[in-house]
């Protein structure tokens, strides 16, 4: 099940997020192919793009909020937040 | 910016350039369920569990408006580029348009009800339960007598 797609302001990719932990990223151009940013061991609640399509970010079961580079397919930083219940609400400017 | 909220209602913002934390917002009761940042990242507007729905300053910290008129729930917020409109949808079935300048909402969209615009009046001999009955179906748009 997915909770959370994004699509960059440019059209050029998109990216998704569900239960099953798996963070990807879809190339729009091509129709289909996506690359697995991060298995993660909980559910992936939300996913946004920043408004300039570099920035990723996702709110990850267990409340915590992982800051993704999109060019570079790596972690940026992970901001996690404790024994707070679950994440829901993200957002990138 | 970088902004993410949830089960105990703070939201949290951080610098996406210094990744240090900016803000701690005690924003709604029943959970952070969604948030959004103006294109320039100034403004923030927040939506809960409480059924409000807030717009921040992030140069302040502070609330600029909170809205209170969704019942239940408001699990998805956006805001517009410049941070001057707010749309929300939730648990009761209405989406609704807000303005920063505005206290209360500038549209409230809402799928037909089963008796929509029946517009009953002069509605007498029944009981405050049933009054309440024909309102959620739409039939009369009042609960005043």
């Amino acid at each position: 099940m997915v909770y959370g797609v994004a699509v960059a302001n440019d059209a050029s990719r998109f990216a998704s997020g569900g239960v099953d932990g798996t963070l990807r990223l879809w190339s729009l151009g091509t129709g289909g192919e996506s690359t697995i940013l991060a298995r993660y061991q909980s559910a992936v609640n939300n996913i946004t793009i920043s408004g300039d399509g570099r920035l990723l970010a996702a709110a990850v079961l267990g409340y915590a909020f992982d800051l993704w580079s999109v060019d570079r397919r790596e972690l940026v930083a992970s901001f996690p937040m404790g024994p707070r219940g679950t994440s829901w609400a993200i957002a990138l400017s | 910016m970088l902004a993410g909220g949830g089960e105990d209602g703070i939201v949290h913002v951080w610098d996406t350039a210094s990744l240090q934390l900016r803000l701690t917002l005690e924003a709604h009761g029943g959970g952070a369920l969604s948030c959004a940042l103006s294109r320039d990242g100034g403004r923030l507007a927040t939506s809960g569990g409480d059924g409000r729905v807030r717009l921040w300053s992030l140069d302040s910290g502070e609330p600029i408006a909170t809205w209170s008129e969704h019942l239940g729930g408001v699990w998805a917020v956006d805001i517009s580029r410049d941070g001057q409109w707010i749309v929300s949808g939730g648990l009761d079935g209405t989406v609704r348009v807000w303005n920063a300048a505005r206290a209360a909402s500038v549209h409230a969209l809402r799928p037909d009800r089963p008796y929509e615009r029946m517009d009953i009046t002069g509605l007498t001999g029944v009981t405050d339960a049933q009054r309440t009955a024909l309102v959620s179906l739409g039939a009369v748009e009042r609960t005043d007598h």
